[in-house]
């Protein structure tokens, strides 16, 4: 019996050992970067200098402000559309491709179709607001700190809604119909259905639909790069991008190495519960 | 008025006629059960009641008014389901409140209503846990408790006990009885178990393939089925069915089965000739252990014990005879025997349609 453990062990071992190249090394690769021990800043790393960062913090409030916006939409729109889907309409397989296509853009194509769009002088959206005489003038948007902000959330939010759509809509076709039968029996209208069987149902569904988005928005680097490239300015540079540019435009490679821990840290904060949670349904 | 009433009611599904042309009418606090077999349209014409299938021709009245029309939530009717449907992140409490409160009543009456209800089903102990911390008799329960808490008109269950081991569905149906004596209210209740339909039902509806084949009480379906269908749905072990002719001698009329003269109640002579299926319930087939051996008709097969009675099955003119004996009579298998059959016990269904010919005498007798 014990034999046979240790033989599972062995037949484990490639496998682990391959993982922990590709996803250890790098890691392991960064945190000495940050520490600056590949030749750069002090024992301290870069994380000192990060704490009295404008750039830095504008960066995290940036991140932060984006993804609490993105990932309320993303569940709110979701959730709409699921509860659609799952309805008995005409042609439903059509609707269904439809709700996933923009899920198949990639994101910095997505960013850039949406800055076609905004632009001030060729851009759709301008020609088509002041054809439905919304505005006098073309406007432009994403030279415009707030609206640039808006701009990207309004563009994630289509761009990225369809993920969560789809666990949703897996979590609402797993709601035995009976539940919904006994509702109506018992009286209750469709709101009073929505809360007391739907929402309830869903709730562990929504919960991995926003850690996951959560996860996936934290870390979203084309969709801004192409539309905004974090501008005006910084006001829609997210942590991702201010990583990106201290490398490769400043070239501060410990100090970017430091924020991307931050970051990595902070994700794991988030994923750690999550992946505790799911490990334990399964025992 | 009645209860419920049923009139020629279809439902079709797309390309399949599931009920078809169905009238009933239940009287108030009346306990119907509709029992057949799996497929016949037993729960579809329970759903078209409770709102929850929509009526494709017909019409279905309760207490007076057509409710073909209105919505399940407004039938006011109450309904447990095969596998109960409790709401999965309610407590037992909340499960049975959960109608009152969307009637919005005062909290006074949501307590004491449920507690009423928690008290009569023994639930007291667990209002406060969710199902999933519940046994499967527990659950039923509640799903019972969650219908009476309303004052429902009619009660609609659909195999509520099917998922119970069966030591607890006997006891169940008992409790299920008792609580319809005790709160009398107008109950349409589907199984597929005869035996289930004969304990507990007023009346019987037996189904088959959309149709109803006859509505009777549990007596009049075991003593007077009015076709095959029934004859053989019915009852436990089940009525012998042997195929014969009928003909004629100085007697009279009788069945012939493979040469053998089966007796059978005076119809028109002219039916001799005619293909007949003549069934003989276990209790009715006459077995002699010690008759003359010239006599000797039949062969003893297999002999089963089963608490008060002995049920045999004998070899008899090629078929299969299911017998119920009295205990005492010793029998063992291989030994001959012979086999008799009563005219009056003896049912007699039509070659071709499966009436039963019977009914024609049932009729003139003014039953
Ligand atoms: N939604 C449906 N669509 C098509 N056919 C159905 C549907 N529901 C039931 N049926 C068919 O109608 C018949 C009766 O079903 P049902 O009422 O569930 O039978 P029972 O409850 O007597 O076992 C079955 O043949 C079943 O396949
Ligand atoms: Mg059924």
């Amino acid at each position: 019996m014990i034999g046979e453990r240790w033989t599972a062990y062995w037949f484990v071992l490639p496998g682990t050992v391959l993982l922990a190249a590709i996803l250890g090394f790098p890691a392991i690769a960064s945190i000495l970067e940050s520490f600056g021990l590949q030749g750069g800043a002090g024992p301290a790393g870069g994380y000192a200098a990060l704490l009295s960062d404008a750039q830095f913090l504008t960066a995290s409030f940036n991140t932060a402000l984006f993804v609490v916006c993105v990932v309320t939409l993303h569940i709110i729109l979701g959730l709409a559309v699921a509860l659609l889907l799952n309805s008995q309409i005409r042609h439903l397989w059509f609707f269904r491709v439809v709700a996933i296509l923009p899920w198949t853009v990639p994101d910095v194509i997505g960013g850039l179709i949406f800055r076609f769009m905004l632009d001030p002088l060729s851009g759709g959206v301008n020609a088509l607001a002041i054809r439905l005489q919304l505005m006098q003038q073309p406007y432009d948007w994403l030279g415009d700190p707030d609206w640039a902000m808006v701009s990207v959330i309004m563009a994630e939010t289509w761009r990225g809604y369809p993920y969560p759509m789809l666990i949703l809509l897996a979590g609402l076709q797993a709601i035995p119909k009976e539940q919904y039968e006994a509702a109506a029996i018992d009286g209750a209208g469709a709101w009073a259905t929505f809360t007391n069987v739907t929402l309830p149902s869903l709730m562990p569904m929504i919960l991995i639909a926003v850690v996951l988005d959560v996860i996936w928005q934290c870390r979203l680097f084309g969709m801004i790069y192409g539309m905004t490239n974090g501008g005006p300015g910084d006001a829609t540079q997210n942590l991702s991008l201010f990583v990106y540019r201290q490398y490769f435009q400043f070239f501060e490679t410990s100090y970017a190495a430091s924020a991307a821990v931050v970051l990595a840290a902070v994700l794991l904060a988030v994923a750690v519960p999550y992946i505790r949670a799911t490990l334990r349904e399964k025992d | 008025m009645t209860a419920v009433t049923i009139r020629n009611l279809n439902k079709h599904y797309a390309g399949y006629h599931a009920i078809r042309n169905i009238s009933i009418a239940i009287e108030p606090e009346e306990f119907v059960v509709l029992v057949g077999p799996s497929g016949c349209g037993k729960s579809t014409l329970l759903r078209m009641i409770a709102g929850l299938e929509t009526v494709s021709s017909g019409e279905i009245e309760i207490v007076g008014k057509v409710v073909n029309e209105v919505p399940a939530k407004d039938r006011n009717i109450a309904m447990v389901f095969q596998n109960y449907a409790l709401y999965p992140h309610k407590t037992v409490f909340e499960n049975m409140a959960f109608s009152l409160r969307l009637k919005k009543q005062s909290r006074d009456v949501v307590d004491r209503r449920v507690r009423e209800a928690a008290a009569i089903l023994d639930l007291g102990p667990l209002l406060d846990r969710k199902p999933s911390q519940l046994s499967g008799g527990q659950r039923q329960r509640v799903a019972m408790g969650r219908a009476i808490v309303r004052d429902s008109k009619v009660f609609l269950f659909d195999e509520p006990l099917s998922n119970l081991d069966a030591k607890l569905r006997v006891q169940m149906r008992t409790e299920i009885r008792s609580l319809h004596q005790r709160l009398g209210c107008t109950t349409v209740y589907v199984t597929h178990d005869q035996i289930e339909a004969m304990t507990m039902a007023d009346r019987i509806v037996v189904m088959n393939t959309g149709v109803v084949e006859q509505i009777g009480t549990p007596d009049e379906l075991y003593d007077r089925p009015a076709n095959l269908f029934v004859a053989g749905f019915i009852g436990s072990p089940s009525m012998n069915l042997l195929e014969g002719t009928f003909a004629t001698d100085a007697g009279g009329l009788y069945v012939d089965h493979e040469g053998h003269r089966l007796p059978c109640i005076a119809l028109s002579a002219a039916r001799a000739g005619t293909d007949v299926t003549y069934g003989v319930r276990p209790e009715h087939v006459h077995v002699a252990v010690n008759a003359d051996p010239d006599r000797h008709n039949a062969t003893v097969r297999v002999v089963e014990l089963t608490g008060p009675d002995r049920i045999v099955a004998l070899d008899f003119a090629g078929d299969t005879l299911i017998a119920t004996m009295d205990k005492k009579t010793p029998v063992a298998t291989g030994q001959k025997v012979e086999v008799s059959f009563q005219a009056d016990e003896a049912h007699l269904f039509d070659g071709k349609t499966g009436s039963n010919l019977n009914s024609e005498r049932y009729a003139s007798n003014g039953e």
